[in-house]
């Protein structure tokens, strides 16, 4: 395939990636229903409060079904798929997609492109979500924050996947699980209702598990997502300060993240399947993945070694952000 | 190449696909949704971009997602080739 764009990229057009001024239907359907339509969710729990207050059984829904996505999105679309950081059979890949899946976040194809997308072009033209390419006044900078938190997923071009994908599409496994994304996404919506439900035996009790379980929790994943996109490309530490990316790191954001938000380290170091360097960096998403690793699920895990990174640190930390 | 039946488009996008898909063409039903067929936006941008190769034209990359299955595709394709 990687012969194909050779060939191609001779002629003239920028072939990595399809611009369109329109708007496709389905992209902006896409971010309706699951961007948009979750703030309602989180709109009714305020308005109807204290009876929409959530039960213990919401909370457990809520937080379970937080961790399943967080821990899909980081540690399979992102560590495992975008940046192969480790390896695993084709049982748990089946199961990091369909966990990541559930977030609503995109099928895992579009996701890994966009994302090696964002590395080679971070912060830069062609850089899908950086909120870093509007100006330097405060407005521009709001603008940025805006487009790169949210209203970025409305109107993006589309990678192309032979392009920055060409070694996911040649295993099949893959296909077959990131073709039932929208099936996972249902899954993830239904699945806090019934148990919900079946738990309370109550329609109340499936009505305020939905919300909690599947709504509020998809507007969460989705927030304390986007902010790598937006807040971490905008304020924080840059203890790596050489690249050309505007990456920083967000200690206080780092468990909510599942370890996303060590995003500096993550931009020095993409191939790294630890995003916290050390005891002091909570990384939830490497935890996952040793876990893993203990109960032979798991191997080839790549990540710096500590001189390394002091090596690192030392020579770019010095520079100002 | 510029010039091609609907029919001979529909054909070389539906060998592309299996390719893509891993499945043999004569199971890809050409009558499908492109996302039915499991193709999600990436790859399906990835199949306009070998089609435009083949064919040696640039195409509207919106021609997939106003036409989002292999036969009207090709029939769109076609009718812009003239
Ligand atoms: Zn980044
Ligand atoms: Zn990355």
């Amino acid at each position: 395939m990687t012969a194909d764009f050779a060939k191609s990229a001779q002629r003239g057009r920028d072939r990595s990636i399809l611009t369109s001024p329109r708007i496709k239907r389905l992209q902006l359907l896409h971010f309706l229903v699951f961007d948009v339509a979750p703030i309602a969710g989180v709109i009714v729990a305020v308005v109807g409060w204290p009876r929409t207050e959530p039960s213990a059984v919401d909370l457990a829904l809520f937080f379970a079904l937080w961790a399943v996505t967080g821990l899909g999105l980081t540690v399979g679309y992102h560590r495992r798929f975008s940046h192969r950081a480790f390896d695993c059979g084709p049982g748990v890949d089946a199961a990091l997609i369909v966990m990541a899946s559930m977030a609503a976040r995109g099928p895992m194809f579009s996701w890994a492109a966009m994302h090696r997308r964002h590395h080679e072009r971070s912060d830069r033209e062609g850089d899908l979500h950086s909120p870093n390419l509007f100006g330097a006044s405060r407005l521009a900078r709001l603008r940025g924050f805006a487009h790169a938190h949210f209203t970025w997923m409305a109107r993006h071009p589309y990678p192309n996947a032979g392009y920055y994908i060409p070694d996911l599409l040649q295993q099949p496994g893959l296909l077959r699980w990131n073709r039932r994304y929208y099936v996972c996404v249902a899954a993830g919506l239904a699945l806090p209702a019934l148990i919900g439900g079946l738990v309370t035996q109550s329609w109340s009790g499936a009505a305020s598990a939905f919300l909690w379980g599947g709504v509020i929790r998809l507007f969460v994943v989705e927030h304390t997502m986007n902010a790598i996109n937006s807040l971490a490309h905008l304020i924080g530490d840059r203890p790596f300060a050489r690249g050309a990316d505007a990456s920083r790191n967000l200690a206080w954001a780092s468990i909510a993240t599942w370890g996303e938000a060590w995003h500096n380290n993550h931009h020095a170091f993409p191939w790294s399947a630890a995003f916290g360097f050390g005891a002091r960096q909570p990384d939830p998403g490497l935890w996952f993945i040793r876990a893993l690793v203990r109960l032979g699920l798991a191997w080839d895990v790549k990540s710096p070694d500590a001189a390394r990174i002091a090596e690192r640190a030392e020579a770019e930390g010095a520079k100002e952000a | 190449m510029a010039k091609a039946s609907a029919e001979e488009i529909a054909v070389w996008a539906r060998a592309e696909a299996a390719k893509i898909l891993q499945r043999p063409p004569e199971r890809i039903d050409l009558d499908a949704k492109l996302s039915r067929l499991g193709l999600d936006s990436a790859t399906a941008v990835h199949l306009m971009v070998m089609i435009e190769d083949w064919l040696g034209v640039e195409l509207d990359p919106e021609l997939a997602f106003e036409h989002p299955t292999l036969r009207r595709l090709a029939e769109a394709i076609a009718e812009r080739l003239g």
